[in-house]
């Protein structure tokens, strides 16, 4: 009685769909965006902006972040796009619009296609064609390189496609300055080198996901024990990477403080899931070291656009 | 033409023995809310262009040859 309920059910959706009606709400469209990963490129994009002091109306800047945040949204949407049949078989994506059957995949193509060239020609026109060519770059890296290639094809899929995540403080300093200067550089290069250890953290508690997935992550295909140990060797860079800022003059004494105190959490934490490797206590470290890496990342950034959107600079030399 | 488009899920019987399904009152609701917010956003496209250009180009937005 049920199954023949539901497929009663299926057959009629699929008839809406196929009549050209979309079944999806405003808040399944909005899903598709991907809108935690959104907020994370607003507030690094906003970082990138307020460190070099721009000259520009803030309504430009804000509508240039806006612009950033849409590219952003719509590289996520064509990503669910293209894995929703991966999506569909692992817990932790498979309540997605497109594997629920909340929306359609021809209309994810169609709303990801006009979003990504809707920012990017709005970017352009706002900013300039420097920011829109390196937004549209990010979003085709994210959509085609990361998603369609890398992410089923090897094991240093996140290493790779960590740069388009990395990229929004870049295409934000120049859409403000109209150049790529070396504080964006180096925001980029902190969040590509911590991006490793902050998804592997994740792949080591969720490998049964993706080995149901078939997706190659770093525990399935390396193992976990050289899982853990690359985990550590990116952590052992990105500690002293987090305090470039400092040596470059834009992150002030709180930012070294946090920093030390960040990275050093980072590494214990490391050592802590390259040491523990059986049982509940090994998933237990693991999960708290992708959970203290969000931390890590956010209180970065937050205290650069403090010290310097805010005004709370204290130079550490001189 | 008037009678395709209005009459297309408002119960005409010559339109009722079409394949198309006729939408559910939560369907129905859905499809307003997505208008909705399509209405909202191509508003805010148009606010957004008005205040970058005048703060693009300030009091030059009115100094143009008559």
């Amino acid at each position: 009685m049920t199954s023949a309920s539901n497929s009663l059910t299926d057959n009629r959706s699929e008839a809406v769909v196929t009549a050209g009606l979309s079944q999806g709400d405003v808040s399944d469209f909005f899903a598709l965006l991907k809108p935690r990963v959104m907020f994370l490129v607003v507030f690094t994009a906003l970082v990138g902006m307020v460190v070099v002091h721009p000259t520009i109306h803030p309504v430009v800047a804000f509508a240039s972040l806006l612009m950033i945040a849409i590219g952003a949204g719509a590289s996520g949407c064509l990503n669910m796009w293209w894995d929703a049949d991966i999506d569909a078989v692992m817990t932790r994506t498979r309540a997605r619009p497109i594997p629920a059957g909340k929306i359609a995949p021809g209309e994810a193509l169609a709303f990801g296609l006009t979003l990504s060239a809707g920012s990017v020609i709005v970017l352009g026109l706002v900013s300039n064609v420097l920011a829109a060519g390196l937004l549209a770059f990010t979003i085709v890296f994210y959509a085609v390189i990361y998603s369609m290639w890398l992410k089923r094809s090897t094991p240093q899929n996140i290493v790779i496609g960590g740069a388009a995540g990395a990229l929004p403080p870049v295409v934000a300093q120049a859409a403000v300055t109209g150049h790529v200067g070396w504080e964006s550089l180096i925001l980029f290069a902190i969040i590509f080198i911590w991006t490793p250890p902050h998804f592997w953290a994740l792949a080591l508690v969720k490998s049964g996901d993706y080995e149901r997935a078939g997706i190659p992550m770093m525990p399935n295909v390396a193992g976990p024990d050289s899982t853990r140990r690359q985990i550590l060797a990116y952590t052992v860079l990105l500690a002293p990477l987090g305090l470039a800022p400092v040596a470059f003059g834009f992150g002030g004494l709180a930012y070294a403080i946090i920093a030390t105190i960040g990275g050093l959490g980072m590494l214990a934490l490391a050592f802590q899931v390259y040491r523990l490797r059986q049982g509940e206590p090994a998933m237990r470290v693991a999960q708290q070291l992708f959970a203290f890496s969000i931390l890590y990342l956010f209180l970065l950034f937050a205290t650069l656009l403090a010290e310097h959107g805010l005004g709370f600079f204290r130079p550490v030399f001189g | 033409m008037a009678s395709a488009s209005s009459g297309r899920f408002s119960g005409d019987p010559m339109v009722q023995q079409s394949p198309l399904p006729r939408l559910t009152p939560e369907e129905q609701k859905r499809r307003r809310r997505r208008s909705v917010a399509l209405g909202l956003a191509l508003g805010a496209l148009v606010l957004l262009f008005y205040v970058v250009t005048i703060a693009k180009l300030g009091p030059g937005v009115l100094n143009r040859p008559l």
